[in-house]
């Protein structure tokens, strides 16, 4: 979802301010391009993103709620609970969102660099974009393997089978 | 032989690129040289809020709705409705 939303937005951004030699534009007044540009956005990332996902997780859970207790009616308000807080614990909510923010600079730095490399004008901003999408699907997955591995391949924390 | 050789060097090659620039970008943040433009960066946690905010809570509702449509058909065929909202828990789906 961010890789589409935000990466590419990126890319975009940055492809055609330096086409425009709008970069440049800012060398040249002595501003640095890089703090300007990039590392504000990796900054307004870090500070905007942590929030934004776990309001996001609190949107999929009571989607999920929605879904389960009052659309299929398939167990009641008290069951749903009784399950749902026997898989979810505190330890669980950390590593998942270490685990998002880490996709999410990975994606932040990919955007940031493909559009700050961008040459080649319009079309090269195209390929720029796609490019930094495959890199980002790639990384994310690479990402949430090796995440997954470490946070929950030992222990999954799910009480299952006693 | 080498011409085979030539595109996975160039995906090293484009990786280390981009890890440097990261590097560099990381050194920028964290060496506190970003906070000259911290109105800058507010700025983009602005537009980052007004613009992406909605489509991604969006996008994960959508996304904990399908995970508890299909945890709860999914249960009930193997014989288990009540574990449901276990199957459904997009903490370790979403992600």
């Amino acid at each position: 979802m961010m890789s589409a939303k935000i990466g590419t937005g990126l890319v975009a951004e940055l492809g055609a301010m330096r086409i425009t030699d709008e970069i440049d534009a800012l060398e040249v007044m002595g501003i640095s391009s890089m703090t300007f540009l990039c590392a504000t956005r990796l900054l307004a990332a870090m500070m905007v993103l942590p929030f934004m996902y776990i309001a996001a997780i609190g949107a999929g859970f009571f989607a999920s709620y929605l879904a389960v207790v009052q659309q299929i009616g398939e167990v009641s308000s008290g069951g749903f609970f009784l399950i749902f807080w026997m898989f979810q614990n505190p330890p669980d909510l950390l590593y998942s969102l270490i685990k998002a923010m880490s996709m999410a600079i990975l994606i932040v730095i990919v955007g940031t660099y493909y559009g700050y490399t961008a040459s080649g004008g319009p079309v090269g901003v195209g390929t720029a974009t796609a490019k930094s999408m495959v890199v980002n699907i790639i990384g994310v997955h690479l990402i949430g393997m090796v995440t997954t591995q470490i946070f929950w391949g030992a222990n999954p924390r799910a009480p299952i089978g006693g | 032989m080498n011409t085979l050789l030539v595109t996975p060097r160039n995906w090293l090659a484009a990786m280390g690129d981009v890890v440097k620039f990261g590097a560099r970008m990381f050194g920028e943040v964290f060496g506190l040289r970003v906070f000259r433009f911290f109105g800058e960066a507010l700025r983009q946690a602005g537009v980052l809020i007004l613009g992406s905010t909605l489509v991604i809570w969006g996008l994960a509702f959508i996304l904990g709705l399908q995970c508890g449509i299909e945890g709860a058909y999914f249960n009930r065929s193997v014989g288990a409705p009540g574990a449901t909202c276990a199957r459904s828990s997009p903490t370790r789906s979403a992600t």
